[in-house]
C-alpha cells in the first residue's frame, strides 16, 4: 500500500507544538490551524514552496527572536499556497487578522484594524502586485500576544496610513529618495495596535547617512548605539549594499521608532560569526542574550544541529531606547527537494521576473544574490548549490 | 354597429419588432424550444398529431382563433402555452442545453460530405447512443431516447418544413462581399429537456382548470376594456406559468368564487416582483443591471449565476463609495444642507430615508461579499467565505485574454481550448456554489437598490446642488470632501460592467462547462482562406478581460503566470453541511481522531 506523503501543514504543526512546549508558549497552531492547512498542503519538501518573497527558495515561513517580545513565539509565514494570487492572499491574512482580533481583544481592537486596512482589503489590489500580504503572529504564555499582515505597497498608498506615520514616511522619502515603500504592517496586540511603513533602499546605504533622517525623526541621538550594533553583527561594514536594507518606521506613545532591517542574503559576504557576533551585543544586556539562548534551543528541532539560517537581522531604535536587535530565521526542517524549473537560474524566476517594482534592480534582486552568495546563516554550511535534488 | 377584432400576440413565441425579424437570435431560439415541444407533445403524448399547430411560431394561434367564430380558450392552445412557459420559468429555454452548436460544425461537414473521421468520432463521443439522423422519436426504442434531431429531412412522413436559419457557418467568405448562406432549421432535444418536458404536461395535466382560469384572467387583464375598436391581447407563457404556480402553491381552488380577483392579486405580485420590488417570487425573474458607462440595459439571462453578477456589481459600486455617497448626500439632505426644494429629488430621498430599516444594509451587504466574493468583510465569523474566487477570477481572465491574443498570433499557443474550459468551469462551480441560499434574493434586492441609488444621484437638483454634472462627478465630489478622498471610479465602473458581463458569459455557458469537453465554447473557427480566428462570441469575451485585467493594471508577464491550469483538490458544488471545511480546532479533532469518533453530519463551525 502507498503510502501519502504528510503534509508541510502536519510538519509544521508538528514542529510548533514542540517549539511552544519548550518556550512555555501557547502553540500557534491552535489558532491559525486552518490557515497552516491552506497554507501548507502541499507535501513537505516540494520546491514549490521555494517560489515565494517572504523566504525566497525557501519555506515561506520565518520565526524571530526580538528582544523587546523574549518570551515569545513569533512567525511570519506566506497565506495561502505558492500558486495563490496576490489579492487571494491579501483577502486570506484579513481574514485571519480580523478573526483572531475580534477573539481575542474585541471589537474595539477589530474597528481599529478595519479602519487601517481598509485600503488593503477593499475589492481588488492593484494587477501588478508581487505578493500581496504577509501573516504573522507572536504567542506567550498568556495565548495571543500579537497578530500582524504586512500588505503590500505602492507609493500611492502612503495615503492611506494615518497623519503621524504618513508625515514621517514623507519626511523619510524627501530626505533619502532612495527610499521606496514596499510594504506595511499593522499589528494588534492586547492594548493597543501599532503600524509600520517598510521602504526598500535603493542603492548601497552608508549607515552614517541616516543621520539626518534619525535627527528629523527626532532619534538622532540613537545614531551612535545603532552603528555601534550594526558594526559588532555585521564585522564591521557600515556601508550595506544594495538589495539588503528595508528601513521601517512605527508611530508609538514615545515618539518615532526606525527599524533597521538588514537582509543577510543580500549581503556578498556577511560574517561567517553572526549569531556570536550578535551574542557579543546582547552580552550588555544578559536577559536578552539568555532569552536568545533559550529560543534558539526551543527553536532547534530534535533531528538537527541548528534552528535554521538567519535571514533577517534587524535593529530599532527609539528616542529613549537605544538599540534593540531582532532575528529572523529561516527554520531548518523544511529543506525543499527537486527543482522549481528547467535549470539553474530560473529558481526564482517569478519573482525576479515580476518582483520588483524598479528596474530589476533591489528587493527582486535578494533571490539571485542569495542564490549566487548560497547560505548566509551561522549555523550550518550551505551548499554552494541551494537546490537540493 | 361595429365589429370587434381581437387579435392574440405572443412575443415569446415570436416577436415581430426584434430588428432582423425571423432571423433575430432571440426569435430562433424562441422557434427552436416552440418547435421542441410541439414535437413532444406529438411524438410523446400523441397531441395534435393529426392537426399540429403551424411550425412558424407566428402562425402559432391561427389554428384556434382564424374563421368567424375564434376560440381563443382552446384547451390544446392553453396546454401548448403553459408547458412552454414552466419551461421558461425553469430556465429550460435551450432544448439543447447549449449541445447544438457543438453538433453543428459536425454537421455543416457532414452536409458537404466530406465527413471528417475524427469528428465523426468524436460525434460518436459525445452522443454513443445517438443518431445523426434519427427519426421521431420512438418510445420502444431507448436508443432514440437519447438525442432526437428533427431536421425537415428527418420527418419524411410528414410533408412540411421548418423553415431555414442563417447558416451556422456564416456567411460564405469567398466571395466578395461574402455571400449570406442558409441552411435549413434545426433542433435538438437532449434528454434533461425531455424529462423537464414531461414534468411540465404533468402539472398541466393535474391543475388544467386552473391554468385554463388563469390564461382567461391574463386575456382578459390584456384586452381591457374596448368599445368596439380592434384589441390586441399581449398573452405571456411565462406569466401564465408564473401566475399558476403562484395559486397552485397557495392551493387555490379553480372553482373558486373570487377565482378572478384572487389571479388578478397573484397578477399583480408577479408584475411588481418583475419590476423589482422586494416581495416577489425572487426565483422567477431574471436581473438586468444598468450599464453605468452607456446607460443601457444588459441582457437578461435567466441563470443562478446571474445572482452573483449582482454581487459582485454592487461590491464594486461598494469600493467605488457609491453607497457612501448616497449616505452622505442623505445625511445632507436630513440636516439641511443640501439646497433643494419640493421636488423628485428630495422625494427620492424621502423615501430612501422612509424605506431604510427594510433595506439590507451595510453590515449585511458586506457579508455578502465575504461569503459570495471571498472579501475579508463582514462577519468576521462567517462560516463560508469564498476564499477561492480571487484566484479563480484572475485564472480565467488571463487565460482568455492570453488565449486571444495567441490566436491572433502567430506562435504556437500556450493555452488550449481545454484549459479555457476548465477554467471557466472552475470558477462557475465556484461562484455557483456560493450563490446558494440568500444570495438570490440579495441580489434582487440590490439590483434594486443600485437602481434606486442611480436615480437619486442623478436627480438634476442634486447634480446641482454639489455642481456637479453627472452622478459619477457627484461621487468623486462627495468622496474628496466628505469620505476621506476620491476612489478612481472608472475603474471601479470598468470592473463592474466587464466583471458581471464575465459571469454572464459563464451563466450562458453553463451546460457547456458542465460538460467534459471545450468543443462547444465556440472559441475558434476558420475562414474560407483556412486562417483561424477567434469567433465573435469569444472576442467579446476577451475584450472583457483585457479591459478588467487593464484598469487593475496587471502586466502580462503576471497574467501569464497565473494563466496555468491548477488541479484543485476538491471542487465542491454544493454546501457541506457536515464538512470539515469549516473544521473543528485542532485540538478537538486530535481528540476525536484518537478516541475515533466519527461525528455524524453537523452544522460546520468556523475554523479557530
Amino acid at each position: 500500500m502507498m503510502r501519502t506523503k504528510p503534509s508541510a501543514s502536519d510538519l509544521t504543526k508538528r514542529r510548533f507544538e514542540l517549539a511552544s512546549r519548550r518556550l512555555g508558549t501557547k502553540n500557534p497552531a491552535e489558532a491559525i490551524g486552518g490557515l497552516l492547512d491552506r497554507s501548507f498542503h502541499l507535501p513537505a519538501g516540494d520546491p514549490r514552496y521555494g517560489n515565494n518573497l517572504l523566504t525566497p527558495g525557501k519555506f515561506p515561513l520565518e520565526h524571530s527572536y526580538s528582544e523587546v517580545a523574549g518570551n515569545a513565539f513569533r512567525l511570519d509565514m506566506q497565506p495561502l499556497g505558492p500558486e495563490a494570487t496576490p489579492h487571494a492572499r491579501q483577502q486570506e491574512a484579513s481574514r485571519e487578522m480580523r478573526r483572531l482580533t475580534q477573539q481575542n481583544y474585541g471589537a474595539q481592537a477589530l474597528n481599529w484594524f478595519d479602519q487601517r486596512s481598509e485600503r488593503w482589503r477593499a475589492g481588488m489590489s492593484h494587477g501588478d502586485s508581487r505578493f500581496g500580504a504577509w501573516f504573522g503572529m507572536a504567542t506567550d504564555s498568556h495565548g495571543l500576544q500579537e497578530c500582524k499582515v504586512y500588505y503590500e505597497m505602492r507609493e500611492n498608498d502612503i495615503d492611506a496610513l494615518p497623519p503621524t506615520l504618513k508625515h514621517a514616511a514623507r519626511i523619510s522619502m524627501q530626505m533619502m529618495p532612495s527610499l521606496v515603500p514596499i510594504f506595511t504592517s499593522i499589528a494588534c496586540g492586547r492594548n493597543r495596535g501599532a503600524q509600520r511603513v517598510y521602504f526598500f533602499n535603493q542603492g548601497d546605504l552608508r549607515l552614517l547617512d541616516l543621520e539626518p533622517l534619525l535627527n528629523q525623526l527626532g532619534i538622532g541621538k540613537q545614531l551612535p548605539s545603532l552603528l555601534a550594533a550594526a558594526g559588532v553583527i555585521f564585522g564591521g561594514r557600515f556601508i550595506l549594499p544594495e538589495g539588503s536594507v528595508i528601513i521601517g518606521l512605527r508611530d508609538t506613545s514615545k515618539g518615532i521608532e526606525m527599524k533597521l532591517d538588514v537582509l543577510v542574503a543580500g549581503m556578498p559576504d556577511p560574517p561567517q560569526q553572526m549569531y556570536q557576533l550578535l551574542n557579543m551585543v546582547l552580552a550588555e544586556r544578559p536577559t536578552s542574550q539568555m532569552g536568545l539562548q533559550r529560543w534558539v534551543q526551543a527553536m532547534t528541532p530534535d533531528h538537527a544541529d541548528n534552528p535554521g539560517e538567519i535571514g533577517v537581522i534587524s535593529i530599532r531604535v527609539l528616542q529613549d531606547t537605544p538599540a534593540r536587535c531582532s532575528l529572523y530565521l529561516r527554520p531548518s526542517g523544511y529543506d525543499q527537494m527537486g527543482r522549481l524549473s528547467d535549470g539553474p537560474g530560473s529558481h526564482n524566476s517569478a519573482y525576479q521576473h515580476h518582483g520588483h517594482m524598479h528596474n530589476g534592480q533591489g528587493y527582486q534582486h535578494n533571490g539571485s544574490s542569495y542564490r549566487q552568495n548560497g547560505h548566509s546563516g551561522i549555523y550550518a554550511p550551505a551548499p554552494q548549490d541551494p537546490y537540493r535534488v | 354597429m361595429t365589429t370587434t377584432v381581437i387579435t392574440e400576440v405572443f412575443p415569446e413565441l415570436y416577436n415581430a419588432t426584434l430588428p432582423g425579424g425571423k432571423d433575430n437570435e432571440t426569435n430562433l431560439n424562441s422557434k427552436r424550444l416552440y418547435l421542441a415541444v410541439r414535437h413532444l407533445l406529438s411524438e410523446l403524448f400523441s397531441i395534435d398529431r393529426e392537426d399540429p399547430v403551424s411550425p412558424e411560431p407566428e402562425q402559432f394561434a391561427d389554428k384556434y382563433t382564424s374563421g368567424s367564430d375564434p376560440d381563443f380558450f382552446d384547451e390544446e392552445k392553453i396546454r401548448f402555452l403553459a408547458i412552454m412557459g414552466q419551461l421558461k420559468l425553469a430556465g429550460y429555454d435551450d432544448p439543447s442545453f447549449a449541445r447544438m452548436e457543438r453538433w453543428s460544425k459536425f454537421l455543416v461537414d457532414v452536409e458537404s460530405s466530406e465527413v471528417d473521421v475524427d469528428q465523426e468520432a468524436e460525434f460518436e463521443r459525445l452522443f454513443p447512443r445517438g443518431s445523426k439522423r434519427t427519426a421521431p422519436h420512438d418510445p420502444n426504442d431507448p436508443a432514440s431516447n437519447n438525442i432526437v434531431w428533427i431536421p425537415a429531412s428527418a420527418r419524411p412522413t410528414q410533408e412540411e418544413t421548418f423553415g431555414d436559419e442563417p447558416h451556422p457557418g456564416g456567411p460564405d467568405n469567398s466571395t466578395s462581399p461574402p455571400t449570406p448562406r442558409r441552411y435549413h432549421f434545426r433542433v435538438l432535444i437532449v434528454p434533461e429537456f425531455i424529462s423537464e418536458f414531461t414534468a411540465a404536461m404533468q402539472q398541466f395535466s393535474a391543475y388544467t382548470e386552473l391554468y385554463k382560469q388563469v390564461y382567461r384572467g391574463l386575456h382578459e387583464h390584456s384586452q381591457g376594456k374596448y368599445n368596439g375598436a380592434s384589441v390586441t391581447v399581449t398573452i405571456s407563457s411565462r406569466q401564465l406559468a408564473e401566475v399558476t404556480e403562484r395559486l397552485i402553491r397557495d392551493n387555490v381552488n379553480p372553482s373558486d368564487p373570487n377565482i378572478q380577483l384572487i389571479i388578478e392579486n397573484a397578477l399583480s405580485r408577479s408584475i411588481s416582483s418583475a419590476s423589482g420590488s422586494v416581495d416577489g417570487n425572487f426565483s422567477s425573474f431574471g436581473i438586468d443591471l444598468p450599464d453605468l458607462d452607456a446607460g443601457t440595459h444588459v441582457e437578461i439571462i435567466p441563470d443562478n449565476l446571474n445572482a452573483v453578477r449582482v454581487i459582485y456589481y454592487s461590491a464594486q459600486l461598494e469600493e467605488m463609495r457609491l453607497y457612501a455617497t448616497v449616505d452622505a448626500v442623505v445625511e445632507h439632505a436630513t440636516s439641511g444642507m443640501l439646497p433643494i426644494s419640493r421636488g423628485p429629488g428630495l422625494d427620492r430621498i424621502y423615501r430612501w430615508i422612509k424605506r431604510a430599516p427594510e433595506r439590507i444594509n451595510e453590515f449585511e451587504r458586506r457579508g455578502l461579499y465575504a461569503r459570495v466574493l471571498g472579501l475579508a468583510q463582514g462577519n468576521v465569523e462567517e462560516p463560508l467565505p469564498n476564499r477561492e474566487f480571487s484566484d479563480l477570477w484572475f485564472r480565467f481572465v488571463a487565460s482568455v485574454s492570453r488565449k486571444f491574443r495567441e490566436i491572433t498570433s502567430t506562435e504556437r499557443d500556450e493555452v488550449s481550448n481545454e484549459q479555457i474550459h476548465k477554467a471557466g468551469r472552475d470558477l462557475a462551480v465556484n461562484i455557483s456554489l456560493h450563490g446558494y441560499g440568500i444570495t438570490a434574493p440579495a441580489a434582487i434586492e440590490l439590483q434594486a437598490i443600485i437602481q434606486e441609488m442611480i436615480d437619486m444621484l442623478s436627480d438634476p437638483e442634486i447634480l446641482r446642488a454639489y455642481g456637479v454634472r453627472d452622478i459619477w462627478q457627484l461621487v468623486d465630489r462627495v468622496s474628496a470632501l466628505y469620505l476621506n478622498g476620491a476612489t478612481n471610479g472608472v475603474k471601479y465602473r470598468t470592473m463592474a460592467a466587464s466583471g458581471e458581463r464575465i459571469i454572464s458569459w459563464l451563466a450562458r455557458k453553463a451546460p457547456i462547462l458542465s460538460s467534459a469537453s471545450a468543443l462547444g465554447l465556440g472559441i475558434t473557427n476558420y475562414d474560407s482562406n483556412g486562417n483561424r480566428r477567434a469567433t465573435n462570441d469569444f472576442t467579446a469575451l476577451a475584450e472583457l478581460a483585457e479591459r478588467w485585467l487593464a484598469v487593475t493594471g496587471t502586466p502580462d508577464e503576471m497574467a501569464a503566470q497565473h494563466s496555468d491550469p491548477v488541479d484543485l483538490e476538491q471542487q465542491i458544488t454544493v454546501p457541506m453541511l457536515g464538512s470539515n471545511a469549516g473544521g473543528f480546532s485542532a485540538n478537538v479533532q486530535n481528540v476525536l481522531d484518537q478516541a475515533g469518533v466519527d461525528l455524524p453530519n453537523m452544522p460546520a463551525v468556523p475554523q479557530i
